[in-house]
């Protein structure tokens, strides 16, 4: 027993040394990518931990210091109510990646799923399903979201159901794509005649081998989000002030963008900041997990 | 005079994260105007490294050193695009797979017409043709390239060329496309051709027509050609002379016929003895041993496979030793091995030398007797001891109807690709079925395994009838064990090795202590060492991939396994061991085997009674060895002749 655990525990190594490898080997032909991992999680620790070393309270309003430019007390100044902004950042910091995550964790999980089950019923099922992503393809997504968010009212739930409403076709057409060339491999047909029951053929021989591609989406898609939830908050969609969202900061500061520069120039930054890091991310994935790139490295 | 192609040391080096491999190593060779040379080897030999070196294609590799020396010129020297002016005027080459080197979305006329607008306008193309902006390409010349293709095409044996140049590759079969490729690549007249696996691809009545080509071409045009083949068959058959690759060195050169009919190198001998013959009987001697990952970086390649090697073979270089005019070997320990001829063979156990020797006689011959035509045979059947596992009157019908409008305005196309087959198998016994690609036999296998639902017909195992896959029960599954052609396509390269077979273990519901057991066990069985158990798909060779296939299909003891081309993607030497890990298995678990494969030498290898297939029906039956004697339906007939009549057909 010994034998096989250490064995299997080489074996782990093996694999993890690979992996490492293949990170390793990216970062070094591809630096961006790194940048775009140090921001992502830089604004990730920062939405965690944040909120506890910062000495404001977001919604604090002090009205003697308004519209301070940017100093040692208030780094990125203060806006038009005295907030310090640099603490409403951090804070929105939480709802820009919160939304983003769990947006597009709907939308990979629903996608994902109706892919794999257009893919591999075929016949009515596909048809339906598909025209169904034909239809929702034909409205441009952030009009849709906008439609979905007036009807249902502005809330940040709102936009959230209405972000996750119109985004998951993507990943279906991309998952049903996959799928239907990997149901031809014979490995499926394998397990089909030793009586694999549907989900675990699912699970085990078609998830694993379509989810590469929805892993890069996903990541450039986390950028999207971040990015429709700041536009959506701007019309007054989504979050509604004194929310510290990103969007509706930049909607409030707009009236002072000539006297008070700092104020829309924050929230901007933290915007583009984001979307580039989850864009740079994105990129270096797509090379990490390009099946093309693992047969180079493995060619032995 | 100098030779037209001279390759002098060649070093070819890839980089990887472990480390640079080298997969030429000092690799030298020469082909003359009008000589057929055949490059011979198992996968992973550098040949094909080596070709493609010629051509300048040699990336993501790196040549590091030596020569190629071209009709006076050196080519490793020149820059790519001066190497471009080469490529395909001078030196063509044939890729392997014919399915994807032609491209879908143009005919082949027109891509055999590229070739020959590419090579003639040299020099004097416009800038509206370099833009490629077709409106106003000059297409005055287009018509005379129509007709030059069509004459190339009906130069390589293209039957009806005038129809056939505007086909588009997936119109024709596997052999055509090889044509076509052949015709492109003669498009600009080349010198030197370069043919990758010419007949790996295709079945064994289309590799005589392409090679009797080949060799025509040679004598006609007087152009040098270099085939490369794991088949030292195809290579005794086509070529002048021959030089067997080995760990990316040449290890032996020489005269075709000395070095086939008396080979000096170990290696050489234990490729020439592991061909499958008309007098071939089992078990096959097999060359031991497997092309090691990684060469040693002194020594003889060979000396870890080889039983005659010393500590000097694995410490120095073997000396290259001229043993007749033209012969030349790499071998330090000469005399050792003519002094033990011929090649050893793996030593069978006793029990199993009896078992052999009592298999020619079937123990039930449910089909009657020979020959016999159609498919009347379901009377003799009933005279017999049930059957084991029985095809009763199967017809598969697919629906080719263009579109749903089709459908709707009654104009159903059908293709009927098995046509009322009746077969059976009785217990410990083994069928095979022979036919050509495009005979329905792939059909037939997909219908008796259940994942294919037939038009018509029944399926019927130990007397009980059984459906498709997804109505069998469980023990119905269990009891049909499949192995496909393709290994790499056949197991999830996802899993490790170790979890791929136990996939149907634990399907079965065995707990993890038992199947790690099953799992060693089947590993030993299949003769795979334990240390391949965590390793992955894309780690391991054809031959060992498919291994861990009849691990997986024999792992819940299935009564009958049914093998889909169980050989075709592999080399010849991995071929004569797998049959024979076939026949130890089949003897050890008293396993009833269907064998569906167009290569004869392994059909009569291993069968005891034999159907073949063609269009759809089953044309003659009977025992094997009568029927490929004294074969009595036309198919048979063209089938055996091209597998025995040494690749000579007249064409």
């Amino acid at each position: 027993m010994t034998i096989a655990e250490s064995t299997r525990s080489d074996a782990i190594q093996r694999r993890l040394r690979s992996g490492i490898e293949i990170v390793t080997g990216t970062l070094r032909r591809n630096p961006l990518t790194l940048l775009g991992a140090v921001i992502v999680c830089f604004l990730g620790v920062l939405a965690v931990v944040g909120p506890v070393v910062s000495p404001y309270d977001p919604a604090a309003q002090n009205l003697a210091n308004r519209l301070r430019p940017p100093s040692l007390a208030h780094p990125l100044g203060t806006d038009r109510f005295g907030r310090d902004l640099l603490t409403r950042i951090v804070y929105g910091a939480r709802f820009s990646l919160g939304i983003g995550l769990a947006v597009t964790a709907i939308r990979v999980v629903v996608g994902t799923a109706i892919g794999l089950m257009s893919g591999y019923a075929g016949g009515w099922v596909d048809e339906a399903l598909m025209r169904l992503v034909d239809i929702q393809l034909a409205f441009p997504g952030l009009v849709l979201a906008l439609v979905v968010a007036g009807i249902l009212g502005p809330s940040l739930r709102n936009l959230l159901i209405a972000l996750a409403v119109v985004g998951w076709s993507t990943y279906a057409r991309v998952v049903r794509g996959s799928v239907l060339s990997i149901k031809e491999r014979r490995y499926v047909d394998a397990a089909r005649l030793i009586g694999t029951p549907r989900r675990r053929l699912f699970r085990r021989h078609l998830l694993p081998n379509v989810i590469s591609p929805v892993i890069v989406i996903a990541t450039l898609n986390l950028g999207t989000v971040v990015l429709a939830t700041a536009g959506l908050s701007f019309i007054g969609l989504g979050a509604q002030p004194p929310t510290p969202e990103w969007g509706t900061m930049l909607a409030g500061g707009r009236q002072h963008m000539r006297q008070a520069w700092w104020i829309v120039n924050a929230p901007g930054a933290a915007i583009m900041l984001t979307v580039l890091g989850f864009n740079l991310l994105g990129d270096g994935l797509r090379d990490m997990l390009d099946p093309r790139q693992q047969t180079r490295i493995e060619v032995v | 005079m100098d030779p037209l192609l001279s390759i002098e040391n060649l070093q070819v080096s890839f980089e990887t994260t472990d480390g640079r491999i080298t997969a030429v190593d000092e690799a030298s060779l020469s082909v003359d105007r009008g000589e057929i040379l055949g490059l011979v080897g198992e996968s992973g030999s550098g040949k094909s490294v080596t070709a493609r070196s010629i051509m300048g294609l040699e990336s993501p590799g790196r040549i590091t050193g030596g020569t190629i020396h071209y009709d006076g010129t050196e080519l490793t020297e020149l820059s790519d695009s001066a190497q471009q002016q080469y490529r395909g005027s001078e030196l063509a080459m044939v890729f392997q797979d014919p399915s994807t080197t032609l491209n879908p979305v143009f005919d082949v006329g027109e891509q055999i017409a590229e070739s020959l607008r590419l090579h003639e306008q040299e020099g004097d193309q416009s800038l509206l043709d370099y833009l490629h902006l077709s409106p106003f390409t000059d297409r005055s010349t287009w018509g005379d390239h129509r007709r030059q293709a069509i004459e190339l095409m009906d130069q390589v044996g293209i039957t009806n060329p005038d129809t056939r140049v505007d086909a588009y590759p997936h119109e024709l079969s596997g052999g055509m496309c090889q044509r076509a490729m052949i015709a492109s690549a003669l498009a600009a007249d080349p010198n030197l051709l370069i043919v990758d696996e010419p007949t790996t691809a295709l079945d064994t009545t289309t590799q005589a027509r392409i090679l009797g080509r080949l060799s025509q071409l040679a004598t006609e045009t007087d152009t040098a050609i270099l085939v490369i083949s794991h088949d030292i068959g195809v290579v005794a058959e086509l070529c002048d002379r021959v030089a067997v690759m080995y760990g990316g060195q040449v290890i032996e050169t020489g005269p075709v016929d000395r070095v086939v009919d008396s080979p000096e190198h170990p290696y050489t001998k234990g490729l020439v003895d592991c061909r499958i013959t008309a007098n071939s009987s089992q078990p096959l001697p097999t060359i031991p041993g497997s092309v090691p990952d990684r060469m040693p970086d002194t020594g003889c390649p060979f000396a870890s496979r080889c039983e005659h090697a010393t500590t000097a073979c694995r410490e120095s270089e073997p000396p290259t030793v001229s043993v007749d005019s033209g012969h030349r070997v790499s071998c330090g320990e000469l005399d050792a091995v003519r002094a033990t001829d011929p090649m050893p063979r793996n030593e069978p156990s006793a029990e199993l030398l009896e078992a052999t020797s009592s298999r020619p006689q079937p123990q039930a011959c449910y089909d009657g007797g020979h020959p016999q035509e159609g498919s009347e045979s379901a009377v003799a059947d009933e005279t017999a001891k049930s059957p084991l596992f029985e095809g009763r009157d199967l017809t598969k019908q697919f629906d080719c109807s263009a579109s749903m409008l089709d459908r709707w305005l009654g104009d159903e196309r059908t293709l009927t690709a098995v046509d009322s087959v009746t077969l059976s198998v009785g217990r410990g016994e083994t069928l095979g079925i022979v036919g050509e690609s495009g005979s329905g036999k792939s059909t037939l296998a997909e219908l008796l395994t259940g994942l294919q639902t037939p038009t018509n017909g029944e399926i019927l195992f130990d007397g009980e009838l059984v459906g498709s896959v997804d109505t069998r029960t469980t023990d119905q599954l269990r009891d049909v064990g499949v192995v496909f052609q393709n290994p790499q396509d056949s197991i999830n390269p996802q899993l490790t090795v170790r979890a791929a077979i136990a996939e149907p273990l634990v399907e079965a519901g065995w707990s993890r202590s038992d199947w790690t057991a099953r799992v060693d066990e089947l590993l030993d069985l299949v003769e795979l060492g334990s240390q391949y158990a965590s390793r992955r798909p894309h780690q391991l060779s054809g031959g060992q991939l498919q291994r861990v296939a009849i691990a997986r299909a024999i792992a819940l003891e299935p009564q009958v396994v049914v093998f889909d081309e169980p050989m075709s993607a592999l080399d010849l030497s991995t071929r004569a061991t797998l049959l024979n890990l076939l026949n130890e298995i089949q003897e050890r678990l008293d396993l009833t085997y269907i064998v569906i494969s167009h290569d004869l030498g392994v059909v009569r290898l291993i069968a005891d009674r034999v159907a073949v297939m063609y269009d759809g029906r089953i044309v003659e039956r009977g025992q094997a060895d009568l029927v490929f004697e004294q074969p009595t339906h036309f198919h048979t007939t063209a089938l055996v002749e091209a597998a025995t009549n040494n690749y000579n057909v007249n064409l």
